[in-house]
């Protein structure tokens, strides 16, 4: 896995969370996907994405959370993200409308009590 | 008739004829001497006629004036004896005078006289003694003088002309002797006495004309002379030796004081006595020679002549003869001499050329043989000898092919026939073996014909070259050439391997400029020095630099693989001393004998700082924009390979502008010279060297290696901190995803330092990743190429131009206008232009708040 960015994933009962640290490029961004598909059991609730450390994102990633938020529709699990106030990614998130398939919430807490 | 009576008769018989013969001589030859000869003989005979028709007592007056003239007319015969001496021998002028006067002085007197008593009777007056003494004393005197003459004339004269002038001087004596005795004899006495007076006639004209055989007698010695002077004739080699050997003999022979013989072009080829010039003026007289006192023979071939002393004794027919011979023999010898010097000179020419053509036939190497019409050796030079161990006995007159068997069987029985043909031959590079010798190798010949006079083929002429030596040479030569060439295939390859190894172009770091060399070690040496330079997926750049020990393919191959560990271990971005750690055990696993060293430094680009790690390796060198250069020093352990050694990074940073000078020890080492040497040179020329990376790469080369070939091999890596604020960005970036991320840190620190706030920042970052990754994703698929992206403040906007060499492509599905509608919604303005050379897209932003510098 590539230094660029790094996953981090904790279980909260039913809900999954992942945490990841650095950026989403074209370079990483398929790799990211595949690891936070792998992360989720069919059995979870559903999934929350931390991104409060996430310094920079792109149309790759925005690509990639919205097939990630498919699968998981599919498979009748919930997704919601993490997006602290001010973060670098807010506007690129607000622009393609991720926010309409995956809910953003302040804080973790926050999004793992909207699934639970 | 009684004995007196006869013998008077005979003396007048005598006399008469001996006179007869030498006038007839002197008409015949018209010689002064032989004139005045005849004429004393004439007078004698006259005398003695008169003398025999006289009665001794006749007493009437026509007797007594015969009587008187008898007498005058004897008297003038010793006169007319001393003028024939006058031809021998000059006369002095007092002889001349009272020769002369006292034979006046009788003549007178003798007619002066009343009566001359020739009988001693009673009537003899007294004063007639007294005239009898005159008479008497002239007789004797004149007598006297013409003996002693003639004596001396001879002296030192050949035999013939000194017995001639002997008998001529004692005919005289006898005959004056006869006379004195005549006066007072009588009877008996008288007959002895007329006796004496003939023979001494007869000597006289022996004298004067000896006869052949008695000439032949006297000649005896110079004819043996003369047969020894021919038989060193015979002898003599040269001209110079026949005139030497002759004219001395020839003037003993002839009596001359000088000889010259002369060729028929009056060219004098020799001469003794004689000067120079006297030889050229006989030569020039030719053929008046005889005068003078010279008597010049000249014959067929050229002229033999005497210089004679004017009174010698004229030559006779004999002498001539004599001279004659000898000057035939001597133009006989001159003539075998000339033909002997021009054959002696042709002999040595010859033998010249003969030992020439031997020593060329020694000199050289090859060897030179010839073969008559049935294939016989008839010429085997020293030469073949040395090159087949045949002697020339051995072969001479052998036919070829049974001397040598293996000629038929190797096919040069061919060529031999070719050359008897008229046709030249060439064989080459011919084996042979002769068991006689234990003679092997190669040889190659030349064949040519011989020709006779007539222009027949008489035989053949090969010279042959032994070419063993030249042969072994190129067969040496082609194993060494190939075993360079397996060397050099080897060397190649081990360096094409290595070069593949190294990094074919540097990763365009933005931020950074790096350049690198490698030279392979001067012995043709590839060792196993190499360097790397990965782009790490955060953005970080990798910068290695080794020396795996050993040359050649091993050594490439090790390197190779430890380049691919390097690889995967730092692919990761694991700290330096993390990845030397591992790097270590996996070179003991790989080969229990392989040492390596290895400088790892992890540079991030967008800080300046780094960490860096070495194994054993030399230092890396900073040189900063201002201040000296330092070695990096502290985090050095023991070469990988090595048991024991502890990997622990340390840090440093670059700031803008400053250069990391990355080396291995073929740089810096050099026999002579210790290493500290060569790092304190090295530190020199980094100070005073350009602030470029290629330029100082090979400013840094120059000055350590010179025009020296480097020993070792030598890796070189320089890298420098560009500064990027404060100017416009401009970046060329690989194609490829792994671009982007150093993309964002450069373009932030840029951005930095145009006031542009985090939302700024975050936004242009977004737009320029788009268009990057656009051109990324369509542009260059699947060839690799590069995007150039420049960044510009106009005022309060940001300006970013991405520039692209590959056809756009209509973005396609619902992500790739996200990617565009991106780019709209966080920039200001956002134009994409599709030209014939690609894309261009160009990005505004005006700042939110304004610039703070």
């Amino acid at each position: 896995m590539s230094e660029l960015a790094r996953l981090t994933v904790q279980h909260r009962g039913p809900v999954v969370v992942a945490h990841i640290d650095g950026e989403i490029d074209i370079s990483n961004a398929a790799e990211v996907g595949r690891s936070l598909a792998e992360a989720v059991p069919n059995g979870a609730a559903g999934l929350v994405v931390d991104l409060s450390d996430l310094r920079y994102l792109d149309s790759a990633g925005v690509r990639l959370l919205f097939r990630l938020a498919e699968r998981l529709r599919t498979g009748q699990q919930a997704f919601r993200l993490v997006v602290p106030s001010g973060a670098p990614i807010l506007e690129v998130l607000e622009l393609t409308g991720v926010p309409a398939v995956a809910p953003c919430d302040l804080t973790v807490d926050d999004a793992a009590a909207a699934i639970a | 008739m009684d004995a007196v009576a006869v013998i008077r008769v005979l003396t007048v018989l005598v006399f008469t004829g001996l006179a007869a013969v030498a006038l007839l001589r002197w008409r015949r030859t018209h010689g002064a001497a032989a004139g005045w000869f005849g004429l004393s003989l004439a007078v004698l005979a006259a005398v003695t006629l008169s003398l025999a028709a006289l009665p001794d007592g006749a007493r009437s007056d026509a007797a007594e004036w015969l009587r008187k003239v008898t007498v005058a007319t004897l008297a003038l015969f010793p006169y007319l004896l001393y003028r024939f001496s006058a031809a021998f021998a000059a006369p002095g002028r007092r002889t001349e005078v009272v020769a002369t006067g006292l034979t006046g002085a009788v003549v007178v007197l003798t007619l002066a006289v009343p009566a001359v008593h020739l009988v001693d009777d009673e009537g003899r007056p007294g004063w007639f003694a007294l005239y009898l003494a005159v008479l008497i004393a002239q007789w004797l005197t004149l007598s006297l003088i013409v003996a002693v003459r003639f004596w001396r004339a001879g002296r030192g004269k050949p035999t013939v002309a000194r017995r001639r002038m002997r008998t001529l001087s004692l005919g005289s004596l006898t005959l004056t002797l006869a006379l004195v005795l005549a006066g007072g004899a009588e009877g008996g006495a008288l007959v002895g006495i007329r006796l004496l007076a003939l023979s001494g006639g007869c000597l006289l004209f022996l004298g004067f004309a000896p006869p052949a055989r008695l000439r032949r007698a006297w000649r005896r010695s110079e004819e043996e002379r003369a047969r020894g002077a021919a038989a060193t004739l015979v002898g003599a080699t040269t001209v110079e030796q026949v005139t030497d050997n002759l004219l001395p003999r020839v003037n003993e022979i002839l009596g001359g004081r000088g000889a010259a013989l002369l060729d028929r072009d009056g060219l004098v080829l020799g001469r003794r006595g004689v000067t120079a010039e006297e030889a050229e003026r006989a030569a020039a007289e030719l053929p008046d020679a005889g005068e003078g006192g010279r008597v010049g023979l000249v014959v067929e071939e050229g002229a033999l002549v005497v210089w004679t002393d004017p009174y010698t004794p004229f030559f006779g027919r004999d002498e001539l003869e004599l001279m004659r011979d000898l000057g035939s023999l001597a133009f006989l010898a001159a003539e075998r001499c000339r033909l002997h010097e021009l054959e002696r000179a042709a002999r040595i020419g010859l033998e010249r050329q003969t030992e020439l053509t031997g020593r060329l036939f020694d000199s050289t190497s090859d060897g030179i043989l010839a073969f008559d019409r049935d294939i016989r050796y008839t010429l085997w030079t020293r030469g073949m000898e040395r090159i087949s161990g045949v002697t020339e006995s051995e072969a001479i007159g052998r036919h070829a092919f049974e001397v040598f068997p293996f000629l038929e069987e190797i096919g040069e029985d061919r060529y031999f026939r070719d050359a008897l043909s008229g046709r030249d031959a060439i064989s080459t590079e011919r084996r042979y073996t002769v068991p006689e010798s234990g003679r092997e190798g190669f040889f190659e010949s030349h064949y040519s014909p011989l020709y006779g006079e007539g222009g027949e083929i008489v035989g053949g002429l090969a010279i042959v070259r032994d070419v063993t030596d030249r042969k072994r040479a190129e067969q040496e030569h082609a194993a060494r050439a190939e075993a360079e060439l397996r060397y050099l295939r080897e060397h190649e390859i081990a360096e094409t391997l290595q070069r593949s190894l190294l990094p074919e172009r540097l990763p365009e770091t933005p931020g950074m400029a790096v350049a690198g060399r490698y030279l392979p070690g001067g012995a043709g040496a590839v060792g196993g020095d190499w360097y790397d330079v990965l782009s790490l997926a955060d953005g970080r750049l990798g910068l290695a630099m080794g020396d795996v020990v050993g040359h050649g393919i091993a050594a490439a191959t090790a390197m190779g693989q430890l380049r691919s560990a390097l690889r995967s271990y730092a692919v990761e971005g694991s700290p330096p001393g993390v990845v030397l750690d591992r790097l270590a055990r996996a070179v003991r696993q790989l080969d229990e004998d392989s040492m390596a060293t290895l400088l790892y430094i992890v540079f991030d680009p967008s800080t300046g700082s780094f960490r860096h790690c070495a194994a054993g390796h030399p230092p890396p060198l900073v040189m900063p924009p201002a201040g000296p250069p330092t070695y990096l020093r502290g985090a050095s352990s023991l070469p990988l390979g090595v048991t024991g050694g502890r990997y622990a990074d340390a840090e440093g940073s670059l700031s803008e502008g400053s250069l990391l000078v990355l080396y291995t020890d073929g740089l810096v080492e050099r026999r002579g010279r210790s290493i500290g040497e060569g790092l304190a040179h090295l530190k020199r020329a980094v100070a005073q060297g350009p602030r470029e990376p290629e330029a100082l790469c090979d400013h840094l080369l120059a000055s350590l290696l010179g025009d020296n070939v480097a020993e070792d091999d030598v890796a070189l890596l320089v890298l420098q901190s560009v500064p990027v604020a404060g100017r416009p960005l401009r970046l060329r970036l690989p194609a490829e995803p792994r671009s982007l991320a150093p993309l964002r840190r450069l373009t932030e620190r840029w951005l930095q330092g145009t006031g542009a706030t985090r939302e700024d920042v975050a936004a242009i970052l977004v737009a320029c990743g788009e268009a990057v990754t656009n051109a990324i994703e369509h542009a260059y698929l699947p060839a690799r190429g590069h995007v150039d992206v420049a960044g510009d403040l106009e005022g309060d906007r940001v300006v970013v131009t991405i520039r692209d060499a590959g056809r756009w492509r209509a973005p396609r599905g619902e992500h790739r206008g996200r990617g565009l509608g991106l780019m709209n919604g966080l920039m200001d303005e956002a134009d994409v232009t599709h030209g014939p050379d690609g894309t261009t897209v160009r990005l505004c932003r005006r700042l939110r708040t304004p610039a703070a510098v």
